[in-house]
């Protein structure tokens, strides 16, 4: 940093006659320069902007805490990483160096996680979409599969009994938790008895190997209480089945659905005041398990679909001001070169955007847009930041989850990903896009492949 | 009728052999019949004995007495003893008969009342029934003139063959001390009332074949009687007269191996007792030459007596280990102590496990540097770490930034609440409470003078009161940072007493896992160690399941060595111990389950068979599937190693081995370590000698749906032999 004072363009505060604050209109960002020690101009520099980055060095961080935090309440805890939270190949094999299995809700997850090199029998298979051949390949590999709806679970009896195989499955459970909104698309419903059903169906028919139990109660959940009241239920469901069939159940997945730091619009402070910690969500969910009464020696396995908690904050999107313009209401407007198209959480979150270079002590109230040419393209709708100029550096946080995996080529190609390593040495882990890229797979059928304007 | 005539003979002929092994601290029918006949140099001696011990079985078998101890010839060998002292004293006939009926039925009796009274407090009766019921008779006989003193006639030995003894002892002239010798072999001979070389020559064969141990004793003792008489110029006619060393011989057999583990420590205590005998024989001489009674084995019974007595009496056994279960050989005693020393001498702790749940860090250990020292050595404090081995994450500053801060603490036992503090508030980081040095705390008891205690818990984390029951692996409270406890960690220890300040007691955890560069170890009865991390073993339902060998389980065996199939029963004996029974093979496999272990203890049959194989192959299993994880143990020599090198290593073992045999184990896969299907482990046997490996035997074993498949190589064939449960 340079000791030269830069130079900042006056800025127009509005007199506010609301309550006194003795904070002002102060901002609480400091400016980011660098991110593990490579600053964010060079980066941008060397692989364009904007740019995704990823710090290994904080999913490892994240990974190994989570681990300790639960298996140091429970003893048998195994971490199954979500692939659509994060799909890029170098960070699902983060998270299977640091011990985690693979979970997939697709087909083409499935795929790559085999091609990944994770053992078929531990890629735990979720999700409503599973056709016929999905299913013969993950019987075929003694994956668990995690049984949405009756439709399934005939379809895996009718291929079980065909095959003279006994596929090893878990079923997916809904139930309410207390909160809203209760999921109940997703498994058989817990009070209304449809998952005893489908348990007793399983077990009468002796096709299916039942193994676990699964539920998944939401999304960024802000209370963790709710994981107790799952947890609970669970394990009320898995003792009902050691006690009437005498069959012990190898594991409880209580899913992913852990809040990561993010702010969630309208809330009220910041993301991570409001959220509870992992010891929370542990706590909760290990008490009630130890607590449901099952043998000291039958314990079940806990499975944890953790994604987002786990990689949100170890995520950057870094970018560059394009534009500034007043509206007609007066606010400032800034234009970025990545809006939707590359952090559609920003639909539902407030991100931290924080300026990559010093600036002075004046802020202001202001919009922040995206590059389409789409009304909706907002990435915040209001922001107190420092005056910015074009060619300032940004870089927006948390943006390890689902941006990467969701981020669409609409109006403009998708950037350069590059993770940086525990020494702080920046590898590109995805290249930057083309139009080659794009027009890779695209036919033209012959009669179309000439105009004359 | 005849199934029970039968049955009686058997009976009476087992008693009858085996009265004579007794004599010499034996249970072998073969040593007893070799001892018999030895006893028929005189047809008049021989038949007295056998006729002194029939008598008494009779009167046992028609009053219903043990039959069990009718057959180890526990009631009859001191009347055997008689028959053969009478026999060699008078001539046989009626009136010798007649005495003999009576005198055997009073040394019957003797017996009884000895076993009873001398038993209630664990002493053997040895052979004062014998001299009770001679005394009487020699110091009567004279009241009885039809008594004939007998003369060496028509019916020995030496009248038909007296080369063979002369012979035999003109050979023994011709070597370097053969007083000594003559001494020694005469002395062996007079146990059983014969006096000549011969006799002493066959009983010493038969005493080598039957314990190498036995033998050397003998040989040992005799020898320190000998010297200690001549280095105290003693008067050598007392041990002539009627080769009353022979007391030397029985005392060292028993006090050096059959009453006493055979080691160093008993050959060497024989040095200090063996004279006492030899300081009785001379005083006993005086007094009983006034009565002209013989003393016989009154020395002998006496040192034994009284030694046993004293050693019973000492408040801490060790050095010297009395044998506890009496298996008549001691090569036995001594192989299974050691065995027993190295394998199960920590299986009596009572169990403790770890009190935590996950991987946690030693951050002190027992000795250690910090507070556990003087009587508040033995215990442990743990504390959580991250992989850079910080305890905190970033600032530090906050009890709750430390990873083991509100942590539940576990149950390492079942209990019962004799202590509870609370309420007590945590530190700051660097904050001492002098005051309430062990904090928040709680003592549980697991036993007689065994509790647990844990401190520095989180305040108002402990929801135990005093007289609450708590089940091992219940959480009890959080760990916390109160009392002396400058930042959040556990303090762990056992103790003898109910307080929370008491002394500490050594203690070793059962089983735990230690992990290291992603490496692990298990560990059985031991220590943890300073900055090791550890955690509790995790059983596996497949491990646990097809080792689960409950009294009753039947198996069927394939093999593909012998192309048989047998089965096997799991059985238990009357004192509880479990075993595996073969009967095609007529062998048996002790072994023991304690949820956490599965291990053999013992074989006893034939060496070839299935069963044997399976003994050496799954000899210690340890029931928690570990990547890569290993153990080792010592094996039994005496049920691994070729009997004839064993007999050698016999002779010198209670100094010595030579011969090591150790079994090693390690997992090698599985195909799903939460839900394992199947899971495959290698073991191997390594025998050496003086260091030199001399055989191995490897095996590979694999479990799947609760049967077990063991696979061997023999001379480059391989064999496997299927385990599948009878349902």
């Amino acid at each position: 940093m340079s000791d030269k004072k830069t130079y900042e363009r006056p800025v127009i505060v509005p007199l506010n006659t609301g309550l006194m604050n003795k904070f002002g209109t102060r901002t609480e960002y400091q400016p980011v320069i660098d991110i593990d020690g490579n600053p964010v101009k060079d980066l941008l520099a060397k692989y364009g902007s904007p740019l995704f980055v990823l710090s290994e060095r904080k999913i490892r961080e994240n990974v190994q805490s989570a681990k300790r935090i639960f298996e140091t309440r429970y003893p048998k805890v195994q971490f199954a990483w979500s692939y659509k939270t994060n799909y890029i190949n170098a960070v699902c094999n983060v998270f299977h160096q640091e011990g985690a299995w693979g979970e997939v809700v697709s087909r083409f997850e499935y795929d790559k996680a085999i091609k990944n090199g994770v053992p078929a029998d531990k890629i735990l298979f979720n999700g409503p979409d599973k056709s016929r051949e999905d299913l013969e390949l993950a019987v075929k590999g003694n994956s668990p599969i995690h049984i949405d709806h009756l439709d399934e679970l005939y379809l895996l009896t009718e291929i079980a009994t065909e095959q003279n195989v006994k596929p090893r499955v878990a079923i997916r459970v809904n139930m309410d938790t207390g909160i809203y909104p209760m999921w109940d698309r997703f498994g058989f419903n817990y009070e209304n008895g449809q998952a005893w059903n489908a348990i007793n169906k399983i077990i009468a028919t002796d096709k299916l190997n039942l193994i676990g139990l699964h539920c998944h109660i939401g999304t960024f959940m802000l209370s963790a209480e709710a994981y107790g009241v799952a947890a609970s239920k669970l394990a009320e469901l898995a003792i009902s089945i050691k006690k009437h069939h005498g069959k012990s159940i190898t594991y409880i997945d209580l899913g992913g659905g852990f809040a990561s730091t993010n702010t969630l619009k309208g809330s009220y402070g910041i993301g991570a005041d409001a959220i509870p910690s992992m010891s929370q969500y542990a706590e909760s969910i290990t008490t009630a398990l130890l607590n449901a009464g099952f043998d000291n020696d039958d314990l079940p396995w806990l499975y944890l679909e953790t994604g987002r908690a786990l990689i949100d904050d170890a995520g950057f999107l870094l970018g560059t001001v394009l534009s500034n313009k007043r509206l007609s209401d007066g606010r400032r407007a800034t234009i970025l070169d990545f809006g939707l198209n590359l952090m559609f959480t920003s639909f539902w979150y407030d991100h931290k955007i924080s300026p990559a270079q010093p600036f002075g002590s004046h802020t202001e109230d202001c919009v922040l847009y995206g590059p389409l040419c789409m009304n909706i393209d907002i990435v915040r709708q209001h922001i107190t930041l420092p005056p910015l100029n074009p060619g300032d550096h940004v870089v927006a946080h948390h943006m390890g989850a689902y941006n990467i995996t969701q981020s669409m080529q609409f109006i403009s190609l998708r950037p350069a990903i590059v993770m940086i390593d525990m020494d702080g040495k920046p590898h590109i882990i995805r290249k930057k896009e083309m139009l080659s890229t794009l027009e890779k797979d695209e036919v033209m059928p012959e009669y179309l492949d000439t105009f004359n304007l | 009728m005849l199934k029970q005539t039968k049955h009686i003979l058997t009976l009476s002929f087992c008693g009858l052999t085996a009265s004579y092994a007794q004599v010499f601290f034996s249970n072998s029918r073969a040593f007893g019949a070799l001892l018999m006949l030895v006893t028929f140099a005189d047809v008049g001696v021989g038949l007295s004995g056998i006729g002194a011990v029939l008598l008494v079985q009779l009167t046992a078998l028609l009053f219903n007495f043990n039959e069990q101890l009718i057959k180890d010839g526990a009631y009859t060998y001191n009347a055997l003893m008689v028959g053969l002292a009478l026999g060699g004293i008078y001539e046989l006939n009626l009136s010798l008969a007649l005495v003999l009926t009576s005198v055997s039925i009073l040394t019957f009796f003797i017996t009884l009342w000895f076993m009873n009274v001398l038993g209630a407090k664990a002493l053997p009766y040895l052979s004062i029934p014998f001299l009770l019921g001679v005394w009487v008779i020699l110091l009567g006989a004279g009241n009885f003139t039809a008594l004939e003193l007998h003369d060496k006639g028509v019916f020995s030995m030496s009248e038909w063959w007296p080369g063979l003894y002369s012979g035999t002892t003109e050979f023994i002239g011709t070597l370097p001390f053969h007083n000594a010798i003559f001494l020694y072999l005469r002395s062996l001979g007079a146990i059983l009332f014969q006096y000549s070389d011969v006799a002493g020559i066959i009983i010493s064969i038969g005493l080598i074949l039957h314990s190498r141990i036995s033998f050397v004793l003998s040989i040992f003792g005799f020898t320190i009687g000998y010297l200690f008489y001549h280095y105290m110029e003693g008067d050598f006619s007392q041990l002539i007269y009627s080769y009353i060393g022979f007391n030397f011989i029985l005392t060292a057999i028993a006090l050096g191996g059959f009453f006493v583990v055979p080691s160093r420590r008993s050959f060497a205590q024989l040095i200090f007792t063996i004279p006492l005998i030899t300081l009785l024989i001379s005083a006993l001489h005086s007094l009983f030459s006034i009565f002209e009674l013989p003393l016989y084995s009154l020395p002998f019974n006496i040192v034994v007596l009284l030694f046993l007595s004293a050693m019973y009496l000492r408040s801490k056994s060790s050095g010297l280990n009395l044998v506890t279960i009496q298996q008549f050989s001691p090569e036995k005693h001594h192989y299974s102590y050691t065995d027993n020393l190295e394998r199960f001498r920590r299986d009596t702790y009572v169990h403790i496990a770890l009190p935590i749940i996950g991987e946690w860090n030693v951050s002190q250990g027992y000795d250690g540097d910090i507070t556990h020292r003087g009587e508040w050595k033995h215990a442990l404090d743990f504390d959580v770490r991250d992989i850079d081995g910080s305890t905190y994450q970033m600032p530090g500053g906050k009890k709750e930034d430390f990873f083991c801060f509100d942590l539940p603490v576990i149950a390492p036992a079942d209990g019962k609440v004799v202590k509870v503090e609370k309420g007590i508030h945590d530190n700051e980081v660097g904050n001492v409470n002098l005051e309430d040095n062990w904090g928040n705390a709680v003592v549980i008891k697991h036993g007689d003078h065994l509790y647990s205690k844990f401190s520095h818990l989180k305040k108002n984390t402990l929801k135990l009161e005093v007289g609450d029951t708590v089940k091992k692996g219940e959480v009890i409270a959080k760990c916390g940072s109160s009392g002396r406890s400058p930042e959040p960690h556990l303090h762990f220890q056992l103790q003898s007493t109910p307080y929370i300040g008491s002394k500490t007691l050594y203690h070793p955890i059962s089983y735990f896992v230690s992990k290291k560069n992603g490496k692990n170890t298990f560990h059985a009865f031991e220590i943890p160690k300073e900055g090791e991390t550890v955690c509790n073993m995790k059983t596996s339902k497949a491990l646990t399941k097809a080792f689960s060998f409950i009294p009753g389980k039947k198996f069927n065996i394939e093999s593909t060595e012998n192309d048989k199939t047998e089965t096997w029963e799991v059985l238990s004996s009357y004192t509880n111990e479990t075993y595996i029974w073969c009967p095609t093979s007529g062998s048996t496999a002790w072994f023991k389950n304690n949820n956490n272990v599965f291990y053999f203890t013992a074989f006893k049959g034939n060496k070839n068979s299935s069963l044997y194989k399976f003994f050496l192959g799954a000899y210690k299993v340890p029931l928690g599937y570990y990547e890569e994880m290993a153990l080792k143990d010592n094996m039994n020599i005496m049920s691994v190693v070729n009997p004839f090198i064993r007999f050698i290593h016999d002779f010198t073992a209670p100094f010595f081995h030579y011969i090591k045999a150790r079994y090693s184990f390690r997992f090698t896969e599985t195909d799903n370590e939460h839900d394992p299907y199947i899971i495959q482990f290698e073991s191997q046997i390594t025998e050496s000698v003086f260091g030199l490996k001399r055989a191995t035997s490897k095996f590979h074993i694999k479990l799947w749906d609760n049967k077990i498949a063991l696979t061997f190589a023999t001379k480059n064939k391989k064999h496997t032999i299927t385990c599948v449960p009878i349902s």
